[in-house]
């Protein structure tokens, strides 16, 4: 007889003394931990209830200027440092680890519009309201010298934008027109003009380093090339872009921050139509910023919320908001990918978590693999119903709840509405334009020199003529409708509905100017320098409602008419 | 256990070797030293990989020919290979069929998490190798059969921590027995006839509590740790502490006499006398479900571990299967001729086993609810039970037959037996030992049953060695990750799978509306 039983040594399984951690002997056999999925589903269930308990984004705000804040820059060297300017002309520079402010300069007369800190380090350049550009130290200086510029630029005109090159002593600025400049110069290098008279944001390319991407306030988006002497290409959308940010990683891409609520990501090779849409805002986004990763952006909205979008989603993640952040005007995620930096109207600058349920400082190596474990978990279960439910779940201010549900219902009656005409017309008379394509109102015009040069590169249906040479040369004569594209190599229906859209837009800019002319008779602003930037921009929103309601307004006399006559 | 698996691979991993990469000045040399050491092996065919599948396998394809410091090229070079039936052991599902064309980031993800998963089967499977633990066993010499030896001789055998698990306790006077192991398999619970509760840390044949409690008891059942205890008395149903001490006495849980405890549900489900099966939610001492089956006393009972599913036996030859969502009952199987008397469903969830009044002993794939043995037991089986590692041990009157393999080949003869003193009330193996307790009309009789118990547990889900400290952890983790009697189902995969039949449904229905 042969004969074995199962005898185990305790020895083998209890720890020796206190002091020794207790044996946990493992045997991952599956038939001995039934229930596998189940109780995975309960830990990730489980998980997104902890997420959301320990969501507490707010980390810190920044107090001490003295008027709205009005831009933002950060530090290319230094993650702690973080330089503010204000609408007072006030450039405040920051410790972020001691939230406390090391350094204050009056940097210019009015706003400060733009900042930028250069790729060494060592200096920053301000544009303001006062039409100079100066360059500063970022060394305070010593005890009893004056705070001194390093140099100062006298312009023509007001910059609104300001950026400088990754590499090289170059910086770009923009306002009437997008200029060029070099460091040592007091003049630009080059100037960029298409036919419109203002532009509100300028961008370097991170990678592809003499790119620029610009927004002008004619509605369009204009990339340039630094080496050429004409601007590329551009798009028109529907309504004003007020800023854009290139992604860092893809740099092909850019989102753009536009007036219409919504957010739209394009791949510079191909403007015919924004390749995702994002929305989730209620009011006019004013700001937007990549994370260093490149799969997310953040972005900043008039109606005071911040959201935090995935690079290819439509809506956003995540939605920061507090009782007292007014209108948020810029916005950056700082290098490291772990916080947000927000400066809104109420003076103050505020620091947030990027990832609201993150656990800051340092943590063992077992609490570690359990947040990646229970991240992983949270991402195999996020379809079903009840974790989407949990994980989804923000709590936003009454008002913005009621107007996004406002918005919601608007929108599905316009669709609803769209729907029924196509249903009693004509098949294919009313084509399906989708959300991409609806807010694009002149999808990609190439510069009449690079058609010429390229002339022999096909082109899609879609893509437009670009400008006569005539309209490039006179951009005096911007605001009705400057560009007058020549159309003779076009066939005649694609001739029929570009001309179709530039009618409607006519009419459209024309009964809008009638309608600011209007508008302006009983109370012209006063061009005051303390005047907050949000109540210019507010103004250009009350045109803009004005024009929906009038436009609204005018189809319902329409309708009536209609009735009328019938 | 490491050295059958190891047979089984196919390739001796020792021969494979490459050659090193050729460099310009290495040239002569090479030439020469590849005719000495390559003469006699044949030249192996290089293979043609697609630059991708060569990147993946990188981090595997060994460096042979690489001399270390010493001039001597390694042996063994690379990972040692995994043996398939380990591998197989660890795998969950077949591979997704790939989307044909386009879908790149799709694509991208499924290759992706079928890698990772890969690597985790492969990593399984190593580890596996290393257990410390080997199963028991017992042969017996030529002409002996196992069922001959006596428990005496095998505890002689044995060593002596192994020889003392054979023991008898008399208990002559409130008999006869019901007995339960807790899940650790550490202490036992027996509860006598006519109210004799007792709870015993078996191993060191330490009485913990021993009480009576002068009713009747029909079943006991040790909750998810050993400090709890619920007891179906005369009337209703009492939860005792492992001190003797009452804690509840529920009056919803009336007549009960079989009980089972689903311990990752935290669920006790009773059935009781007047044909209801009840589920009682034992972390937070609600009653889940109450369902009336209709179908008169209910006495056979048992619980599928692989999926929480309630078996119960009825007097009419049928076997129904129970979840806490459905008044109705999932199954319904005719598996006897008479009445059923015992059901056992082995922790796989493949096989179900059930002895009825026509004396036979049938074997069902329960999966597929089709039969797939039958045998007849001249005395019939009162009671069933089986072990972690599937040896199934049937009472017959006054006699244990313990048998193997009884659905994989046809057995003729038990693998052991085993008188005890009065007829069998109660029948359970011990979770992590070669114990199968007994429970007599005099009392209690643990006996060794070589290859019965599952030789390496895992410390983080039932640990006989645990501290205090230990078992408080794994309490609160327990309880956290609670499984929802919603989600139990016959299939528990079911909540990892796309639901389609509904997605369809809803498609047909929307387009049927247009």
């Amino acid at each position: 007889m042969k004969v074995r039983v199962l005898s185990r040594n305790p020895d083998d399984y209890v720890r020796e003394t206190k002091h020794d951690i207790q044996r946990v002997p493992r045997n991952y056999d599956p038939s001995l931990h039934p229930f596998e999925v189940s109780r995975e589903y309960t830990r990730a269930l489980n998980a997104t209830k902890l997420e959301r308990v320990f969501a507490k984004p707010f980390l810190a705000s920044l107090d001490g200027h003295r008027d709205g804040v009005n831009c933002l820059a950060k530090h290319t060297r230094s993650l702690s440092t973080l330089l503010s300017g204000s609408c007072d002309g006030e450039v405040k520079v920051w410790n972020l680890t001691k939230h406390e402010c090391v350094r204050t300069l009056q940097a210019h007369g009015g706003f400060v519009r733009g900042m930028v800190v250069r790729y060494c380090g060592n200096s920053f350049f301000t544009i303001g309201d006062d039409k100079t550009i100066k360059q500063w130290k970022m060394e305070a200086p010593g005890y009893g010298e004056e705070e001194e510029p390093l140099n100062t630029i006298l312009g023509k005109t007001v910059f609104t934008g300001l950026d400088h090159h990754q590499k090289k002593g170059v910086f770009a600025t923009c306002g009437q027109q997008v200029d060029i400049w070099d460091e040592q110069r007091s003049t630009p290098i080059r100037s960029f003009t298409w036919g419109v008279d203002s532009f509100s944001s300028v961008r370097f390319n991170p990678v592809e380093t003499e790119l620029l991407g610009s927004c002008a306030s004619d509605r369009s988006i204009v990339l340039y090339d630094m080496r050429e002497s004409t601007p590329l290409k551009k798009v028109i959308m529907t309504m004003r872009t007020n800023t854009l940010c290139w992604n860092p990683m893809e740099a092909y891409c850019f989102t753009c921050a536009n007036e219409d609520y919504n957010l739209y990501t394009y791949d510079m090779r191909h403007l015919e139509k924004p390749i995702k849409v994002h929305m989730d805002h209620v009011s006019a986004v004013l700001d937007v910023d990549y994370s260093p990763t490149g799969q997310e952006f953040v972005s900043a909205s008039f109606d005071k919320t911040i959201r935090i979008f995935s690079k290819d989603d439509g809506h956003s993640r995540e939605v920061y908001h507090t009782k007292r952040m007014q209108h948020v005007i810029c916005i950056k995620w700082s290098a490291d990918n772990k916080y947000i930096l927000s400066g809104s109207d109420e003076m103050n600058i505020r620091l947030w978590k990027a990832n609201a349920a993150e656990k800051l400082g340092v943590m063992a190596p077992r609490e570690r693999e359990a947040v990646n474990y229970s991240q992983k978990l949270k991402e195999k279960f996020q379809h079903h119903p009840q974790i989407r439910r949990i994980a989804r779940h923000r709590h936003l201010p009454k008002n913005i709840y009621h107007q996004k549900n406002e918005l919601r219902i608007m929108k599905e009656a316009r669709r609803r509405k769209e729907m029924n005409v196509r249903k009693h017309s004509r098949p294919g008379s009313v084509p399906v334009v989708s959300e991409k394509e609806k807010h694009v109102d002149l999808p990609c015009l190439l510069n009449k020199s690079h058609r010429s040069q390229k002339m022999s590169a096909p082109r899609g249906p879609r893509g437009g003529p670009g400008p006569a040479a005539a309209a490039a040369a006179a951009p005096s004569a911007a605001g009705a409708m400057p560009e007058m594209p020549d159309l003779s190599h076009l066939t005649e229906e694609e001739r029929k509905i570009i001309l179709g859209v530039m009618e409607r837009q006519k009419k459209e800019e024309a009964k809008e100017q009638s309608m600011l002319n209007v508008g302006r008779e009983p109370a012209v602003p006063p061009p005051c320098s303390t005047l907050p930037l949000y109540r210019c921009r507010s103004e250009q929103f009350q045109h803009r409602g004005a024009v929906r309601s009038e436009d609204l307004l005018f189809k319902v006399e329409r309708s009536d008419s209609a009735i009328n006559a019938s | 256990m490491a050295s059958p698996g190891e047979a089984d691979v196919t390739v001796p991993h020792v021969e494979k070797k490459k050659k090193p990469p050729a460099r310009y000045w290495q040239e002569p040399q090479d030439r020469e030293i590849g005719g000495n050491k390559d003469g006699g092996r044949p030249k192996q065919q290089e293979k043609q990989r697609t630059h991708k599948a060569k990147k993946r396998k990188r981090d595997e394809q060994p460096r042979d020919g690489k001399k270390v410091i010493s001039g001597k090229s390694d042996p063994f070079p690379g990972p040692a290979p995994v043996p398939k039936d380990k591998l197989q052991k660890f795998k969950r599902q077949d591979k997704i069929q790939k989307p044909r064309r386009q879908h790149y980031r799709l694509k991208d993800i499924i290759t992706r998490s079928e890698e990772a998963s890969e690597m985790a089967q492969k990593q399984a499977a190593r580890f596996d190798l290393l257990l410390p633990e080997d199963a028991g066993f017992l042969e017996g010499d030529e002409d002996e059969d196992t069922c001959m030896i006596s428990q005496e001789d095998i505890a002689d055998a044995v060593d002596i921590t192994s020889g003392a698990k054979y023991f008898n306790l008399k208990l002559s006077q409130f008999g006869p027995y019901r007995l339960d192991y807790s899940r650790t398999g550490r202490h036992l619970l027996l509860g006598g006839r006519r109210g004799h509760v007792a709870c015993v840390d078996w191993q060191s044949k330490q009485l913990m509590c021993e009480i009576n409690v002068m009713e009747s008891i029909n079943d006991v059942k040790w909750l998810h740790t050993e400090h709890m205890y619920a007891v179906a008395q005369k009337k209703w149903l009492y939860i005792y502490d492992s001190n003797g001490i009452e804690l509840h006495c529920i009056r919803t849980f009336n007549d009960v006499l079989r009980m089972q405890f689903l311990p990752y549900h935290f669920l006790l489900a009773t059935a009781s006398a007047t044909g209801f099966l009840q589920y009682l939610d034992v972390s937070v001492g609600k009653e889940v479900a109450a369902i009336s089956t209709k179908t008169g006393r209910l006495d056979v009972m048992c619980q599928n571990p692989h999926n929480a599913v309630v078996h119960l036996g009825h007097p009419n030859g049928t076997v129904t299967l129970w979840s806490p969502n459905q008044k109705e009952a999932l199954v319904k199987m005719l598996c006897h001729q008479g009445g059923v008397r015992s059901v056992a469903v082995d922790k796989t969830g493949t096989y179900m086993i059930t002895s009825g009044m026509d004396k036979k002993m049938k074997v069902f794939d329960v999966r597929a609810f089709k039969p797939l043995r039958s045998y007849f037991l001249p005395a019939g089986a009162s009671c069933l039970s089986l072990s972690q590692r599937g040896l199934l041990s049937a009472a017959t009157g006054d006699i244990v037959q313990v048998y193997r393999d009884v659905w994989s080949t046809p057995v003729t003869k038990p693998y052991m037996a085993h008188r005890v003193r009065g007829l069998i009330w109660g029948l359970h193996f011990c979770p992590f030992e070669d114990v199968l307790g007994v429970g007599h009309g005099e009392g209690f009789t643990s006996m060794l049953v070589p290859g019965a118990g599952e030789p390496n547990f895992d410390g983080l889900d039932a640990n006989p060695y645990r501290s205090a400290k230990q078992r408080q952890e794994w309490e609160v983790k327990a309880l956290l990750e609670k499984i929802q009697p919603e989600l139990i189902t016959l299939d528990p995969t079911e909540l990892a799978q796309v639901d389609r039949t509904t997605f369809e449904q809803r498609h047909r229905d929307r387009v049927e509306a247009l």
